[in-house]
Parts: structure tokens; sequence; C-alpha cells
């Protein structure tokens, strides 16, 4: 790759990626903070007030989906799913590159696929006005964060396979 | 069932491909549902477990116990209780491996995961034993056994996605892992103690006490609080997981605030770290979700069911058959999905089997006595060759010890789980009787 004035598209891209990431993780941070808040002040409403805070138990709910889908485009970038290195000790080239690249493409075709079925289900929800029992927030919007979570998710899987196919070859 | 078999050798052919094991189970669940009846069902299942999934209440115990062990991990308590344990046990021979485990035990109490400590207590322990000269493969060995304990001793991650499969009470799984945990440090103290003692070479006889600080005995004092809050706040009925959970990572912060260790960017990195490591887990979730629809919808723990109840052995002979199918698995699964697609095959089985009179003629404490064995023989899972993760987490710390020390330094703990595991079944009262 030659540096210079016509290539400016990777550095580019890193910026993008780490203000991604930056926003994604303080997002996650926030989310969590409010997890831990929410429950601390619904236990101590209800035992020194006794009156809990309604909605604490689905709004519990919507933020573990919340944090999950925020946090699954930072889990893929970081490579951190597990997978099982038994083939690692084999010699032969070939058959590595072969199981990374049909690592990579079942990945990342299975992340675009959840994406739409998501969407799908974000819009029936939309269509079928269902909200939440306590506090009426409408459903779909999680359904719209998993399927733009997944999209994501899956353009990350893309440069991560590319990294790691380079590393091998 | 043969769509049910093709299935699992396919998952196996994905996995060893180095497809993410979340990936394959996602695959192989929609294909197979797909063949088994359409697709337009296929991907309405999958886009249903991917949304309905993380919309759980009892599974938000999860990330805040995961970010409780992180916090715990910033303050410096695992050095507080290897310190201790140090004193306590330096005039053995092989005191400090002891002291290891002892303090990956109590770091269990706070943790619901082994690979986070063995992770902590490896960055802890190894530098005081090498500096003692201990041999890498009994120091390395202690505390990859050690850090097992994390899934057994609550609190546990494993434990909690148990209770989500079999809908068994959390706060009674908890309960129930103290004593086979408490048993499990004495196991491996004394495989300590057998092993140095025919091989005195491993480990030197004599270590240099060390005072404690102030600091230590708050770091005890603090774990011990921890604990002893979110036990008695879950059995006692004042809080529910997901509220123990909250108040311990809150707690948990103060703790970490106190010790002076805390700043923006580590604060930061504890919770993006908990937050990667939830998605890590729902992945799989959602993957066995899937899956295990494909695997039920092929009839498998039906035909299962079925089959065992038409051999009429004995209750126990079937226990041992799982046991040993569970031991091969774990040797060529990842643990998590190991649990998540085998519990729901087997746990129907479990519970419709006759132990006779005693303790178990309840089906909810067969249900909440299998969890536990099912767990120790995932903490076999995880120090067994070729995949051990708990070995592999301690590799990525210690890079410069070979895996074939490691291993070879598991040997012995590997056989006291293994008599552990037999008196755990061989006496459930062991598991139940603080219920």
């Amino acid at each position: 790759m030659t540096p210079g004035a016509q290539t400016p598209a990777p550095g580019r891209i890193a910026k993008i990626r780490r203000g991604a990431t930056f926003l994604l993780g303080f997002a996650c941070i926030l989310v969590l903070a409010a997890m831990i808040g929410l429950t601390c002040v619904d236990v101590v409403a209800r035992y020194v007030f006794n009156s809990p805070v309604s909605g604490a138990y689905e709004l519990t709910q919507l933020l573990l989906a919340s944090l999950i889908f925020l946090a699954l485009p930072l889990t893929t970038a970081a490579g951190e799913h597990i997978e099982v290195e038994l083939l690692d000790g084999l010699k032969s080239v070939l058959l590595k590159r072969f199981g990374t690249i049909a690592a990579g493409v079942t990945t990342v075709v299975v992340f675009a696929i959840v994406a739409m079925e998501l969407l799908e289900h974000a819009e029936k929800l939309q269509r079928r006005e269902q909200v939440t029992d306590s506090l009426s927030i409408p459903l779909y919007l999680i359904g719209w964060l998993g399927a733009a979570s997944f999209a994501i998710s899956a353009i990350t899987a893309i440069f991560w396979s590319l990294k790691r196919f380079q590393k091998k070859a | 069932m043969l769509e049910a078999l093709i299935g699992f050798v396919a998952l196996f052919a994905l996995v060893l491909l180095r497809v993410p094991i979340a990936i394959a189970m996602i695959v192989v669940g929609t294909v197979g549902f797909a063949a088994l009846r359409n697709w337009n069902a296929a991907l309405n299942l999958l886009g249903n477990a991917a949304f309905d999934t993380g919309l759980s209440y009892t599974l938000s115990v999860i990330p805040l116990f995961i970010l409780m062990g992180n916090l715990l991990t910033i303050s410096g308590v695992s050095q507080s209780l290897f310190s201790t344990a140090h004193r306590m046990l330096h005039r053995m021979r092989g005191g400090l491996a002891m002291a290891s485990i002892v303090a990956c035990g109590g770091f269990s109490a706070v943790c619901g995961s082994s690979l986070a400590t063995a992770a902590t207590m490896s960055k802890v322990a190894m530098p005081s034993m090498r500096k003692a000269g201990y041999a890498d493969s009994l120091a390395t060995g202690s505390i990859a056994a050690g850090g097992t304990l994390g899934i057994l001793i609550p609190p546990s991650v494993i434990l909690i996605i148990y209770g989500l499969l079999t809908e068994a009470d959390i706060g009674k799984l908890f309960i129930a892992g103290i004593i086979p945990g408490l048993l499990g440090v004495l196991f491996y103290l004394a495989a300590v103690y057998v092993t140095v003692l025919l091989k005195p070479g491993l480990a030197p006889s004599e270590h240099e006490d060390i005072p404690l600080e102030k600091k230590d005995l708050w770091g005890v004092l603090a774990v011990v609080g921890l604990f002893a809050i979110i036990m008695i706040g879950i059995y006692g009925g004042f809080f529910t997981p997901t509220e123990a959970a909250a108040i311990g990572a809150a707690t948990a912060l103060v703790i970490a605030f106190a010790s002076g260790g805390l700043s923006w960017q580590r604060l930061f990195t504890a919770g993006l770290n908990c937050a990667r490591t939830t998605a890590m887990i729902f992945a799989i979730i959602i993957g066995a979700e899937v899956f295990s629809n494909f695997i039920s919808y092929a009839g498998v723990p039906d035909a299962l069911l079925t089959f065992v109840q038409s051999l009429d052995v004995n209750a126990y002979v079937v226990m041992l058959v799982l046991v040993l199918i569970y031991i091969v698995l774990g040797a060529v699964l990842e643990s998590l999905s190991m649990i998540l697609l085998t519990v729901p095959v087997f746990f129907p089985l479990v519970t419709s089997l006759d132990f006779g009179t005693g303790i178990l003629s309840d089906p909810e404490m067969v249900l909440i006595w299998f969890g536990i064995v099912v767990v120790v023989v995932t903490e076999i899972s995880l120090i067994s060759p070729p995949i051990g993760l708990n070995v592999f987490v301690l590799r990525s710390v210690l890079t410069d010890v070979p895996l074939r020390t490691m291993f070879a330094g598991i040997v012995p703990f590997w056989i006291a789980d293994i008599f552990r595991l037999a008196l755990l079944i061989a006496v459930p009262a062991l598991s139940l009787i603080l219920i």
C-alpha cells in the first residue's frame, strides 16, 4: 500500500473505527451504570420507603438487551467470540487458509441474516404497536438496535477476518 | 433422529474450522430446523431467539456479577487473599501452591467465572512462586485448578445458566455449591501435599515469612463481607439474585475506590471488558437456543428418555454413563456450549430417574444435585487437554511456560477432581444438606 493523498481511506476507516469503539464502549458503561443504579435504588426504595420503583423489572430487561446489542460489535472487533483451536497444530497451510476463509464468510453471513431477521421482527412489533407492560415503551426500538448491532458486527467481522487472513498468509 | 446426528457432526466440523461456536450453533440449528420444517419457520425462530434472549430479568445477573469480579480485580483483594494464605501456610512444603489454591477459593466467592479467577490469581501468585523456586508445572497447575472453583463457589455464571435452562432455583443452586466448593479446596490441598511428598524437588520446604499489612486484612474482610451480603440476601429472600448482583457490583466499586487503585481509565476498562464478555456469553446462549430448538424438534430428548427407560437400569448407572459422556465431551467442547447443548437434553431424563427414598426422592433436589455434578464435570473439562480453557488463559498470561508443562502440572489436580466427583455422586447430601 502506498501512502499518499490518493489513499486516505485506511486512515479514515481507522479513525471511524476508533470513534465508534469509544462511543459504543461509553454507551455500554452508561447502561451498566444504569442497571446497577436502578436496581440499588429499587431495593432501597422498597425496604426503606416501602415504595419500589415502578417498571424496574422491565427496565432491567431492556437495559440488558441494550447492553448486549451495544457490546456485540466490540466483542466481534476484539475477536473474542469463543473458538476451539483443535486444528492449530495442523501443518497444511492450505487447509488452514480454507478454514480461515470458511469461518470468516460463515460469521459475516450469519450476522447479516440475523440483522435482517431482527429488522423484520422490529417491523412486526411496530405494526402491532407492541409496548412493555407497565411503562409502555415501544419494543420495536430494541429490535432496531439489535438489527443495527448485528449489521455493524457483520461489517466488523469482514475487517477482522481479512486481518486474520493476512496474518496467517 | 438421523437429522440430529447429522447436525451434531456438522456442528463439530464447523467448530473444527474455527467458526466461532455461537455462529456454528446458529448455522446448524437454523439449517436443521429448516430441513425438518421450512425456512420461513427456521428464520423466524432465529429472529425471535436473537430478540428475546437479551430481554431477560434473570440473566441480568450475568453482567453484574462479571463487573463485580472485574472491579475486585482492580481493588487488589486478590493480593490480600494470597498474602494472608501465604502467611498461614508458609511453613508447609509446597505452602505457596497451597496458598494459591486457598486464595483462588476465596476469590471464587466473589467472582463467578473460572477464567477470570485463574487470570487474576496468576498475576498475583505466579511471581511469588517463581521467586521461591517452585517448578513451573506445580505452580501453574495449582492456579489453573484453583481457578476452576470460580464456577462452583457462588456466585457462579454457570450455575445461573443451569438455572435458566432447567428452571431450578438459582439461590438454592448457589447454596448447594458451597460444600462441594470447599471440598474442592481441600482435595486440591491434598493433591499438592501428596505431589510434594512424592516429588520434593518441585517445591521448597521453607519460605520466608511475610508481614501482613492492614490493607490485607481489610481485603480479606471485604471479600468475606461481600460474600455474606450476597448469600444472606439471596438465601434469606431479601434480594433476588439480580438485586444481590447489583448491590455486589456497587459494593465492589466502593471497595475498589477505597483501595486507591481506581482511575477513570481502569474503571472504563473494567466496564468495557464486562460488556464484551457479556456479549460473548449471550451470543453463545442465542446459538444454543437455536440449536436446542432443532434438537428438541428432532425428538432427541424424548427418544433418549424412552431408550433409557426401556433399558430398565439402576439410576446411578445412568448417572455414571452421563458423567462419562460429560468427561469425554468436556475434552473437546468449550464448557459453556457443552452445558447449553447437553443440559436441555439430559435434565428431563435425570429428573425422571428413580433414586429411591432418600434425599433424592424429590425431583427438585435431583435437579439441583445434577446441577452441581454438571458444574464439577465442567471444572474438570476446564483443565483437561487438549482445550482446557483455564490452561489456555494461564498460557496467555505466562507466555514462557510450555503447554505441555502446564498439562503435566494439572495431573494431580485432575485426579483429585475425579475423587471429588465420585464422592459428590455417592453422597448427594454433601450438595443438598444446606438447602
